[in-house]
C-alpha cells in the first residue's frame, strides 16, 4: 500500500474514533467497562501522522473531511462506497491501485479498493 | 428494523480460523498482532488495523478486568465487522483496570460504516457474556474452535 493512502486511512480512521468518543453513542463504551482516558495520546499520535502527511493531500483530507465527516471511501466492483456512484474506468482497470493516491472524482474522499489489497 | 433491536448471533463472526487456544504472545503489543494476523484479510489490511487498534489502546486499555479484554476498533480498510478469539492459559499483561493478567481476548474490528450497524451491539454482547464467571470458566476449558463456537451459541440461546 502507498505510505500516504496508509497515512490518510490512519488519520481518518483516528479521527472517527476521535469523534465517536464525543458522541453519546460511544459512551456506551465507558458503560461497557471500557476505560477511555487519555485523549491526549491519541492526539500526539495523530500529530506524527499530519507531519508525515504531504502538504496537499492532507489538504485534501481537511477539505474533505470538514465536507463530509469522512475522508475516505472503499471501493468495491467499481463503486464508491462513499457516494454510491460508478468510478471512471479508468480508475477502476489499473493495476495495484493501492499503490497510489486516488480520490473519486464524484465525492472526492480518498479510496482504499477492496477489491484490489496487497 | 431498528439496529438496536436486532438479534446480534455473534458465532457467525467467527469462523474456526479465527479462533485460537493457545495464543503464543506473551505481551500486549504482540497478542493484538496475533489477533489481528487471525482475521481473513490481507497483509496491509492487517497492517492498518492493528495500528489503529494501537491508537485505541493508547486512549485506554481495552482490558476489562477479571482476565478478559476485548480489544476494539473501526477502520475503513476492512470490508465488514470481523472477530477473532484468542485465549493465553499463561496470562498476559494488558494494563487491565484490575491490574491482572489477561487471559480471553475478543478482537473486534469493523468498518466505520456497516449495514445492520452492529459493532456496538456486538461489544455489548461481548462484554454480556463475559461477565458471567461460569461463561468465563467454560471459555478457558473449551478445547477446540469448534467448543467455542458451541459454547458461544449456548450462551447467547
Amino acid at each position: 500500500m502507498h505510505k500516504q493512502l496508509e497515512l490518510i486511512i490512519l488519520l481518518n480512521d483516528l479521527e472517527l474514533t476521535l469523534r465517536e468518543l464525543a458522541e453519546d453513542e460511544s459512551k456506551a463504551e465507558e458503560k461497557m467497562g471500557f476505560k477511555l482516558s487519555k485523549k491526549q495520546e491519541i492526539e500526539s499520535t495523530r500529530k506524527e501522522i499530519v507531519q508525515q502527511l504531504d502538504d496537499g493531500i492532507l489538504a485534501g483530507f481537511r477539505r474533505v473531511w470538514n465536507r463530509y465527516g469522512k475522508a475516505v471511501a472503499s471501493v468495491r466492483n467499481g463503486i464508491c462506497y462513499g457516494c454510491f456512484e460508478r468510478l471512471p474506468v479508468n480508475l477502476v482497470a489499473r493495476k495495484g491501485k493501492n499503490e497510489e493516491v486516488s480520490s473519486c472524482p464524484h465525492c472526492g474522499k480518498f479510496l482504499y479498493w477492496l477489491d484490489d489489497p496487497l | 428494523m431498528d439496529p438496536s433491536k436486532r438479534e446480534v448471533r455473534i458465532s457467525q463472526y467467527f469462523s474456526p480460523h479465527s479462533i485460537q487456544l493457545s495464543l503464543r504472545a506473551r505481551t500486549k503489543k504482540q497478542v493484538l498482532s496475533e489477533l489481528v494476523s487471525f482475521l481473513p484479510v490481507d497483509t496491509g489490511t492487517k497492517s492498518v488495523v492493528l495500528e489503529v487498534l494501537r491508537g485505541r489502546e493508547e486512549l485506554g486499555s481495552t482490558g476489562i478486568g477479571k482476565g478478559v479484554a476485548i480489544p476494539h476498533c473501526r477502520s475503513a480498510v476492512l470490508p465488514e465487522l470481523m472477530l477473532a478469539f484468542g485465549r493465553s492459559k499463561r496470562g498476559i499483561e494488558f494494563g487491565s483496570m484490575d491490574n491482572n493478567p489477561a487471559h480471553l481476548f475478543f478482537l473486534v474490528a469493523s468498518p466505520p460504516i456497516e449495514v445492520f450497524n452492529l459493532y456496538h451491539p456486538v461489544l455489548g454482547k461481548i462484554v454480556e457474556i463475559v461477565r458471567d464467571k461460569k461463561t468465563r470458566e467454560a471459555l478457558m476449558e473449551v478445547k477446540d474452535p469448534a467448543g467455542f463456537l458451541n459454547l458461544m451459541e449456548e450462551v447467547l440461546a
